[in-house]
């Protein structure tokens, strides 16, 4: 079974804005976590920390958010244009 | 007629420093979210009529928390009981508003909720706290445009300014909402859902997304400016090196305070008591009665008093943490570690207050999403070291190693304070590991957390604090350990057999206690236990300190000439028993079961004795082999 994802793609050429997606396939109570926390599909968020070490940790809607694990997996790094 | 009130909001949005400033009450209010994990109510201080309810914060109604689904149920549920009951007495079981506290500087986050909770046509009086914060980061509302989109009431202030405070009585005073149109009942968790589905498919999601920034648009006359200083200190303080690295230094200099700073005060006090115990001793012929004042109360109960400057300056030190906003911080920092040991990053909290006392710290969990990870939490909490055991460990401590030890700047002492606690979280990761393992086949749930901004630590928030802890372990003193140091005293003191020359036997080894000590003792005997030991270990399972106040009032009682006080205790200590017993008793209470309250609070929250069942023996097994294997090693 394919992981549920939640999909963060770059869209500045300086790589700290994302676009947040969330494939059909996410199961309804991650979206409602994800949702309740200002993410939803399209909108656009602030990238503060990458996350190799740590959570991933992003500006959404004026407040830190800290995301980890299966939800933050599935960054797609698309190379800017 | 009473009229009742309900105050929710997003998690860390101010609703508990609204609550204390309203009803006067002092509970926790501290920066970081999921601090109120269940309702408390209160009367308004100047309207004695007006009671109100502090919940727990939500995101959204479709939160899946406890917290949440508490703050969820009350909200839903008691719309209802006040509709149908509405021509009878209609404020026995409904509420008449809800107070709906959003934090200001997060206007375009937080008005989601103020409009999901608005399609459910409850009536809200839309409170808009921390406007100190957002007015200092030039944010500027335009209320008038504002209460044309929220014609029921709006108050916006700082949960801090007394004058807004009054005018937030004022506006609840005159609350009176045009219309509530009843939610249909709800019988079962089919009538939730009715209600709620229609909340949570992503195109009201959406819809609400857009209202909200629409909202905010057209409210907002100047935007407020980023948080430049959280932002500055977050780039050191969540860096994985940097900040690991900050946090060591951390909890090194509060290990080290704990023990430079308290010393002077404890020596203080010891000392006061000493004077004491002298001055009855030589204004009073000796008689049995001054020998329990002085053994049994000064020797036993001082004991532990002397180990409060230690205790007041822990939880300061946890509290200036909390009210940072650096707790947050830790727990993203720790977030990859603990899921290595099956716990999300959010277990830090309940684990780091569990360094005060496991049962607000075990309920503390409920904000925890996933089952089997707030089980874990709530199961390895007894063995994160209480403070409690803080005069248990100081008293061992300074016995077995010399105040002015030092590994370069750091004492000895404060390290050895450090391994110990360092020893109870390690155990307690492994044991979540184990139970994720074997028992409940499940990984951490992932981390999905919000950082609060960084804040000047309120004094007030740290007087309190300490306030309620401070009394609490005074209280404690003079209750709990007050009566088992009496009924110690009295187990160690009779009876006494003439002697020849017709005084009294001073020696407790003929003592009941010591009948009682000694039948445990083949027991104990394997980890060096004398009766002096294993009589106090049954009532130290009541309170801890105990063990601290049996070992001083014993000694006492055999020699009434010897030095007392701390450094008495701690000499009388070092040359009755070996090290390697002294090491063992240590070890013992990192590990030993917790107190019982802590064990009648745990079952509450796992709603079952297995798990304390459990839990006790495990500890008990932990304690007894770790005790062991100190006293055959050392
Ligand atoms: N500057 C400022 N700080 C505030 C104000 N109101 C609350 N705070 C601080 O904000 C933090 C959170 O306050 P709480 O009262 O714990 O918030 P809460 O909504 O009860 O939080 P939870 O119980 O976790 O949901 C604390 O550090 C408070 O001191 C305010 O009006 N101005
Ligand atoms: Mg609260």
């Amino acid at each position: 079974m394919k992981a549920p994802t939640f999909q963060l793609t770059h869209v500045t050429r300086a790589c700290d804005y994302l676009v947040v997606g969330i494939s059909d396939n996410a199961p309804l109570d991650l979206k409602i976590r994800l949702s309740s926390h200002g993410l939803t599909p399209g909108s656009v968020v602030k990238l503060v920390r990458k996350g190799r070490w740590t959570p991933l940790l992003i500006e959404v809607r004026g407040g830190l958010l800290a995301i980890s694990g299966q939800e933050a997996e599935h960054i797609q790094v698309s190379s800017p244009h | 007629m009473k009229k009742k009130f309900f105050l929710i909001g997003p998690p860390n949005s101010g609703k508990t420093a609204l609550f204390n400033a309203l009803t006067g009450m002092h509970f926790k209010s501290t920066n970081y979210p999921g601090v109120t994990v269940e309702q408390r109510t209160g009367k308004l201080k100047n309207y004695p009529d007006m009671e109100l309810t502090d919940l727990p914060g939500l995101y959204s109604l479709n939160g899946q928390g406890i917290d949440e689904i508490i703050t969820r149920d009350h909200i839903l549920q008691n719309q209802q009981s006040k509709w149908i009951n509405k021509n009878s007495d209609i404020s026995t079981t409904g509420y008449d508003g809800i107070i709906l506290i959003l934090d200001s500087t997060r206007l375009n986050k937080s008005l989601y909720l103020a409009l999901e909770l608005k399609s459910l046509n409850l009536p809200i009086l839309l409170a808009l706290n921390m406007h100190d914060v957002a007015t200092s980061r030039g944010q500027l509302v335009d209320l008038t445009r504002l209460a044309e989109f929220w014609k029921d009431g709006i108050w916006q202030g700082c949960a801090f300014r007394d004058d807004d405070i009054r005018e937030l009585e004022q506006r609840i005073q005159e609350f009176n909402p045009k219309r509530i149109t009843p939610l249909p009942f709800i019988k079962n968790q089919q009538d939730l859902e009715k209600i709620l589905l229609p909340l949570n498919n992503a195109d009201s999601i959406a819809e609400f997304f857009l209202n909200s920034d629409k909202m905010v648009n057209a409210i907002l006359l100047k935007k407020i400016s980023p948080d430049n200083i959280s932002q500055r200190l977050d780039s050191i303080l969540t860096h994985p090196i940097w900040g690991s690295c900050v946090l060591v230094v951390l909890l090194a200099i509060i290990f080290e305070t704990l023990f430079k700073l308290s010393a002077p005060l404890q020596d203080g006090i010891s000392s006061s008591f000493d004077w004491l115990s002298a001055l009855l001793k030589s204004h009073y012929p000796p008689s049995d009665f001054i020998n329990f004042l002085t053994e049994g109360v000064i020797a036993g109960v001082g004991s532990v008093v002397v180990f409060l400057p230690q205790i007041v300056l822990l939880f300061g030190m946890i509290i200036l943490l909390e009210d940072s906003g650096y707790l947050s911080r830790v727990a993203f920092l720790c977030d990859s570690l603990f899921k290595r040991f099956g716990l999300p990053g959010t277990a830090v909290i309940p684990l780091l207050s569990g360094h005060a006392c496991a049962i607000p710290a075990m309920m503390s969990a409920r904000s925890m999403n996933q089952h089997s990870d707030r089980l874990t939490t709530i199961l390895i909490t007894p063995l994160m070291v209480c403070s409690a055991r803080i005069p248990v460990f100081s008293l061992l401590i300074a016995t077995l190693i010399p105040r002015d030890l030092y590994w370069g700047p750091l004492s000895y002492q404060g390290l050895t304070m450090l391994g110990l606690y360092l020893l109870g979280l390690i155990t307690a990761l492994i044991t979540a590991l184990l139970l994720k393992r074997v028992a409940f086949k499940s990984s951490a749930r992932n981390l999905l957390m919000e950082l609060p901004s960084y804040r000047t630590p309120r004094l007030k928030n740290l007087w309190v604090g300490l306030k309620n802890r401070s009394s609490a372990f005074l209280k404690k003193a003079g209750t709990i350990i007050f009566s088992l140091s009496l009924v110690l005293w009295f187990l160690s003191y009779y009876p006494r057999p003439a002697l020849e020359n017709g005084s009294a036997a001073a020696s407790t080894e003929n003592s009941y206690a010591s009948k009682m000590g000694k039948s445990l003792a083949p027991l104990f005997a394997p980890l060096g236990f004398d009766w002096k030991m294993t009589a106090a270990l049954i009532p130290s399972f009541a309170a801890r300190e105990v063990m601290v106040s049996a070992l001083a009032t014993t000694f006492a009682i055999d020699d009434v000439e010897s030095e007392t006080g701390l450094t008495g205790l701690q000499t009388k200590i070092r040359e009755t028993y070996p090290l390697s017993t002294i090491w063992a008793l240590l070890l013992w209470f990192v590990f030993a079961p917790q107190c019982i309250s802590t064990f009648a609070v745990m079952r509450r929250e796992t709603n079952s004795w297995k798990w304390p069942i459990i839990v006790i023996a495990y500890t008990g097994g932990l304690a007894y082999l770790s005790a062991w294997m100190a006293k055959s090693f050392f």
